[in-house]
């Protein structure tokens, strides 16, 4: 499937995670790829589903990280990203899409669903083999894990 | 007073019985699959999301939706 770099990008959850939070694992990589993306004129986009998610995966005692923290975060998506809601297409979209989406979450085939409504193509995860049933729908882009500069 | 296209498409939709109102949805979505929503003219020029710092990364923290909702189970 061909795309521009300036195509719209949607962006997973986990991706999310990763750029907001310094602890986080490919927390650099994430970052440096939305910036690029950013910088080559590509609309970054997330779901409500998506601010859910980022909510539920940080918001636990283990991470230790503190709500007024995650608020101001999520406070902060819409500066940086456009921010899809879901309406009663995107329900239409996800009854449509369920029957070809053998082996997969509800809840990833939602994300598809919301990128169909929006017309947007490329959906940038850490998680790419969970959304593999649609890659003739959508171009998936998984994190490039970047290279470890040789110790000296 | 004068209404827009959008308020007079929302009233059109508004005196649809329910099955055309659904047939409509379809349409829509078909029809955003080849039109996009999102065009380029809305990207943001420079991403500053701000970083969360503190905490610690903890192996059970979810990254995928399988883990998140506990749920191993697929359609």
């Amino acid at each position: 499937m061909m795309t521009n770099v300036a195509d719209p990008i949607f962006v997973d959850t986990n991706i999310i995670v990763y750029a907001s939070w310094s602890a986080a694992p490919l927390h650099q990589q994430a970052r440096q790829t939305l910036a690029q993306a950013a910088a080559a004129g590509a609309p970054l986009v997330i779901s409500r589903q998506v601010i859910r998610e980022f909510l539920a995966t940080l918001n636990r005692p283990r991470s230790s990280l503190a709500l007024p923290d995650l608020i101001a975060e999520v406070q902060a998506f819409d500066r940086n990203f456009l921010i899809a809601d879901e309406t009663a297409a995107t329900t239409a979209a996800l009854l449509a899409l369920l029957p070809q989406a053998s082996g997969m979450q509800v809840h990833d085939v939602n994300i598809v669903a919301t990128m169909q409504v929006m017309g947007i193509q490329r959906l940038l995860t850490n998680n790419p083999n969970d959304f593999t049933v649609f890659e003739h729908m959508i171009t998936i882009m998984p994190l490039v894990v970047l290279p470890t500069t040789p110790e000296a | 007073m004068t209404q827009t296209l959008f308020e007079q498409a929302l009233a059109t939709v508004r005196q649809l019985p329910p099955r055309e109102r659904a047939r409509l949805v379809a349409v829509v979505v078909e029809e955003l699959a080849v039109h996009p929503v999102v065009d380029h003219a809305q990207g943001v020029q420079q991403f500053d999301l701000p970083v969360i710092s503190g905490g610690a990364w903890s192996d059970d923290i979810p990254t995928n939706r399988a883990e998140l909702y506990d749920d191993d189970e697929r359609c």
